[in-house]
């Protein structure tokens, strides 16, 4: 297998993001998770070619980093963080605004663009998701959740509504971005935003808790569940009764699951048993099965490889720790991250056998 | 020639080579004289006794010579003789057959005219029998002698045709063609008397035939006449296909009266169409043809009638053994009567339809017997699932008294249609009956399926709120106990018992590989396992999760005063838990003795001590002295990776141990989630502390458990705002009040 590369930060971390704006190259930002200290961004610029690592270090001047999205447009990072005083902590989130390239070389310190606190709720926050293409983002508390309006550094709420033992929320890709999904416990529940009423519901995605929720970016209707009973779930959420594949292939709780956003059948699970897995999903996959749709180079002529299988493709087992984020690189498909408990980020490529497999 | 002289000895005196002048020359030369004197003397003697030899042989010789001479002469003389009286014997040999001549050429006119006066008579004579014939076929018919008439009639007809060109006879051709006109309207007329039975109809067929008319019509109608009969017997047959009519009343319809009507109408049939003389072959052809076709759609309406009132009749007798030999008495006669028609009509064999219905009995009566033995393992489930409930710890008697159950009732049922195999019945003959009845109705749809169902029932106890959690756990050891003997003893008993050979090739049926039912089994219990575990270990989690995740660690204000009391409710869980697990799958002997001699009173003790003097202190120190995250590290270089939800083994320390992971894993997957202050720190610590006084009874591998709790206790102080940790014996003190 290719080599991968392996960076170190010196306190735990929970949280890792990939950079989605402009740029022509990978990179990753890592959040730093530590009771006893401020937390940390760590820029990650990754070069393919020379298997490099560079970095910068941000201090946004916070408690300890639990989640970390950036926007898609406008250079912005929404972070969520734990505010930690002598008597008390609460987990608050806010968006900070990332320096342009040619600002200092070494990183610094970070100026907050906005602090997205509700008058009357006192909760903690659980997560924040920047929407796909507008300047908004659903953020879930303990007990209910809030979509925020940021444009152009104003914010203001937009609407929110109580919803019980909320985990975590996330966009819908598809339907113009006007859906989004609410995790409670074991359930998954599509929300309508226009509506602001339940447009589905999975009651029982997973035996126990629900860890993460998401979208095939390419193939509406379908969404990936995983969860603390070892499995990743595939649904085409008209059919809330029945998973569409399930994958009992962690040993562990399933923290992460991940869609390649460019060839969906590419998906990456992780979990606290320390190992992140590359799957293949062509069965349920946008791509057409048994031809691929980039077929017309010159290599026509020579006889089409077998379609990926179902399966594992590949094990990564580098880290020692459980690994709760995993992310593809939004400007290389074939490129991703995972971060585990211990601080350990390694980047990791899509074995090149697979890649050719996918492209030719 | 030389050399074969050469071989010879020349001094040899009486060999054929011997040389005088040279035998000579070498007594002179070697011989002293008087062995030559001696030599001499004895040859002298010898010439002198051949000489003598020779004389006699010549005398005696010459006699013989002299009387045959003799006797040639005398036959010479007595030939003449003879040779004159032959040329006498042949003059007179001549002479008689001139004679005899003579004689027939005078007799020969005389023998004309008696041989044509004969002739006229007989020509009279049927002249006159043609002349009387009108009158006789009109007494005939009016006394219905019709065999009589016709026989005249054809007879008759001989001659008419004989003497066609004398026109007076023509007028009694038509006399009696007009009578006989008559006799075959009367003949016919018989066909729709329904009283009339198939034998009456049978003589007049055979004299239709005679009378020349088509076979085929005749046979139609023959059968047309019977048919209403047969139709009427069908219908009361039919009516009597209610519930309330008993078995025999209705077998008694139908074999006794349907089928007897019908051989009888088949032997009349063939008799007069089939089996007669009269015909050319291939009308006798047309008529088995019209009779197959006519017996074909009678018997299957027949059998589709007895094989709804058999499968009703099976239904309700399965139980009733004394209903049953009636059910299968019957059968056999039915099978019987079947045989005996077939043997009636050479072209068609309905014997395979007979069987097929029996099969299908057999089928439906293996399907009733399979419906009760899942009836039965449902109740005995449910039945041990209450039972547990009440009283736990008897699950080794349930566990028996289920599979007791189970196996009493695939017994009964095998006996049961082992009766179909009885040699007193006649179909139970047939081998391929026997081969289907074994294969496919009692290995397949009784044995094979029972455990098909069980493999069934197992994979979806998980899903069903029916059952308590307990009973996944014992249903996995019985189907483990199953796949190890059980499965194989009953399906290697129905082969011996009914005989299928495993590895028959050309049996045209697919049997169901025994390996194959006991991998089933054996996944299908360990998935049993593996989700009791999982629950069980959620339960715990669960618990635990109420003392860490929902609190806000961060507002404790005291020191701990003892174990969280959830803490004391995951011990006592896993009490309960190992009593019953022990119950169901209990450890290997060894191991039960080193839980015995652990359990016990000092030995405890003395492994506490052990644990505070060196394992807990260094704990202590270490993490003073070292940064925890490398400490973790360190420890994880050495340990091996602890897998949660993994394969489970199935013993008892196995099933706790895996249960215990489980919980623990979570709760520092919950410690790792919250923030917190020293206090709550020194809650985990005392917390952890008391789980580990007692964990330990329940598991296999401290070393996992210890590595775990260490992770917890590293998490849990990175995780704490003012690291602050209580002394190793104020933790025990806290740890072990209130016990």
């Amino acid at each position: 297998m290719e080599s991968s590369a392996i960076y170190g930060l010196e306190s735990q971390g929970r949280t890792l993001c990939s950079y989605s704006t402009e740029i022509e190259s990978v990179r990753f930002f890592v959040g730093t998770l530590s009771t006893r200290s401020e937390g940390q961004i760590h820029q990650i610029d990754f070069e393919d070619d020379l298997n490099q690592i560079s970095r910068k270090v941000y201090k946004p001047k916070i408690g300890e980093i639990w989640q970390m999205q950036c926007a898609p447009t406008d250079n912005l990072l929404g972070l969520v963080y734990n505010q930690i005083s002598d008597s008390s902590c609460r987990m608050k989130c806010g968006i900070w605004k990332l320096p342009s390239e040619d600002q200092s070389s070494n990183g610094g310190d970070l100026d907050p663009v906005v602090e997205l606190e509700l008058a009357d709720v006192s909760e903690n926050v659980r997560s924040l998701d920047w929407h796909s293409t507008k300047p908004q983002c659903v953020i879930s508390y303990e007990n209910s959740f809030a979509i925020w309006d940021v444009t152009n550094g104003h914010h203001k709420v937009k609407s929110t509504l109580n919803f019980p033992n909320l985990y975590s929320a996330k966009w819908n890709p598809h339907l113009d971005g006007n859906q989004f999904a609410l995790i409670s416990a074991s359930s998954v529940t599509g929300m309508d935003l226009r509506s602001m009423k339940e447009a589905w519901k999975i009651p029982k995605a997973h035996k126990f808790q629900v860890r993460d929720v998401d979208f095939n970016p390419n193939k509406q209707y379908y969404m990936a569940t995983c969860g603390d009973d070892c499995s990743a779930r595939f649904w085409d959420f008209r059919n809330p009764s029945e998973p569409l594949k399930e994958l009992m292939c962690h040993t562990h709780w399933v923290w992460r699951v991940r869609f390649n956003t460019f060839h969906d059948q590419l998906v990456l699970t992780s979990g606290s048993d320390s190992r992140v897995l590359l799957h293949s999903l062509a069965s349920i996959s946008s791509e057409p099965q048994g031809r691929t749709l980039f077929s017309d180079s010159e290599e026509e002529d020579r006889a089409a490889p077998a379609p990926l299988e179902d399966g594992i493709l590949a094990k990564y087992e580098e880290h020692e720790d459980a690994v709760y984020a995993v992310e593809w690189s939004s400007y290389d498909p074939w490129i991703f991250a995972s971060l585990s408990y211990d601080g350990r980020l390694v980047i990791n490529r899509v074995p090149k056998s697979q890649k050719y497999k996918i492209l030719l | 020639m030389e050399r074969e002289r050469e071989g010879e000895n020349p001094y040899d005196i009486n060999g054929t080579g011997f040389d005088p002048d040279k035998f000579i020359k070498k007594i002179n030369k070697e011989y002293s004289l008087i062995k030559l004197m001696d030599t001499e003397k004895s040859l002298i003697r010898q010439i002198q006794d051949l000489d003598s030899d020779m004389q006699t042989l010549v005398y005696e010789n010459y006699n013989k010579f002299i009387l045959a001479t003799d006797t040639i002469r005398k036959m010479k003389t007595d030939f003449r003789e003879m040779e004159d009286k032959m040329v006498l014997l042949s003059d007179n040999i001549g002479r008689i057959t001139q004679s005899s001549a003579q004689i027939s050429d005078g007799l020969k006119e005389k023998r004309d005219k008696v041989s044509r006066l004969s002739g006229i008579h007989d020509l009279l004579k049927k002249l006159k029998f043609l002349f009387e014939l009108p009158t006789k076929l009109k007494q005939h018919c009016e006394e219905s002698n019709y065999e009589e008439a016709v026989r005249c009639y054809l007879d008759g007809m001989e001659f008419v045709n004989e003497f066609k060109r004398f026109p007076s006879l023509q007028a009694i051709k038509e006399d009696c063609q007009h009578i006989v006109v008559c006799i075959r309207t009367d003949l016919y007329k018989d066909f729709d008397d329904q009283e009339k039975s198939s034998q009456d109809l049978t003589r007049n067929v055979s004299l239709l035939l005679s009378l020349g008319e088509n076979s085929s019509v005749l046979g139609k109608r023959f059968l047309d006449n019977a048919l209403p009969k047969l139709v009427q017997n069908m219908n009361s047959l039919r009516s009597a296909n209610s519930p309330n009519v008993p078995l025999d009343e209705f077998m008694e319809l139908g074999c006794g009266l349907f089928l007897s009507n019908l051989s009888l109408v088949i032997a009349s049939f063939s008799q007069a169409f089939i089996q007669t003389s009269e015909l050319v072959e291939e009308a006798r052809l047309e008529s088995q043809e019209m009779l197959k076709k006519f017996v074909q759609g009678l018997m299957d309406d027949f059998l589709t009638l007895m094989q709804t009132k058999l499968i009703l009749e099976t239904k309700e007798t399965n139980q009733e053994s004394d209903r049953r030999e009636d059910l299968l008495k019957a059968l056999d006669r039915l099978y019987r009567r079947i045989l005996a028609i077939s043997t009636l009509m050479p072209n068609s064999d309905f014997a395979p339809l007979g069987l097929e219905l029996i099969s299908a009995i057999a089928n439906k009566d293996a399907e009733i017997s399979l419906e009760r033995i899942k009836n039965s393992f449902r109740k005995a489930v449910k039945e041990s699932c209450m039972e547990l409930r009440t009283h736990p710890g008897t699950s080794q008697e349930t566990l028996g008294s289920i599979l007791a159950t189970l196996i009493l009732q695939m017994k009964s049922s095998l006996t049961n249609l082992k009766d179909f195999c009885r040699p007193d019945f006649q179909f139970s003959h047939n081998t391929e009956f026997r081969q289907r009845m074994a294969a496919v109705t009692v290995r397949e749809g009784l044995v094979i399926s029972s455990f098909k169902y069980l493999i069934e029932f197992g994979s979806h106890l998980t899903h069903s709120e029916e059952y308590d959690i307990l009973t996944w756990l014992l249903l996995a050891k019985l189907y483990l106990d199953i796949e190890m003997n059980t499965v194989e003893y009953m399906v290697s008993s129905v082969e011996s018992e009914f005989d299928v050979r495993r590895d028959r090739k050309h049996l045209p049926w697919e049997l169901t590989p025994v390996a194959d039912v006991n991998k089933s089994l054996n996944s299908v219990a360990k998935q049993l396992v593996r989700e009791f575990v999982a629950i069980q270990g959620n339960q715990i989690s669960e618990l635990i999760k109420e003392t860490v995740l929902v609190r806000d660690l961060m507002a404790v204000r005291n020191e701990p005063d003892g174990p969280q009391p959830q803490m004391r409710k995951v011990i006592e869980i896993l009490t309960k838990l190992e009593k019953y697990i022990d119950s169901v799958f209990p450890d290997m002997d060894s191991a039960a003795y080193f839980r015995s001699e652990k359990s016990s009173d000092s030995s405890k003790r003395s492994y506490n001590t052990t644990m505070q003097g060196s394992k807990g202190h260094h704990r202590g120190s270490m993490w003073s002295s070292l940064d925890p995250n490398m400490a973790t590290n360190i420890q994880k270089l050495f340990s091996e990776k602890v897998e949660i939800f993994g394969e489970v083994g199935l013993h008892k320390s196995d099933i706790l141990m895996s249960i215990v992971k489980i919980g623990l894993r979570a709760f520092l997957e919950y410690v790792r989630l919250k923030t917190m202050d020293k206090y709550s720190l020194h809650q985990i610590q005392v917390d952890v502390h008391y789980l580990q006084l007692y964990l330990w009874r329940f598991v296999n591998n401290e070393g996992f458990m210890h590595s775990l709790m260490d992770e917890i206790l590293a998490s849990s102080i990175q995780r704490c705002v003012h690291v602050s940790l209580l002394e190793s014996p104020m933790v025990e003190m806290i740890a072990e009040k209130n016990n």
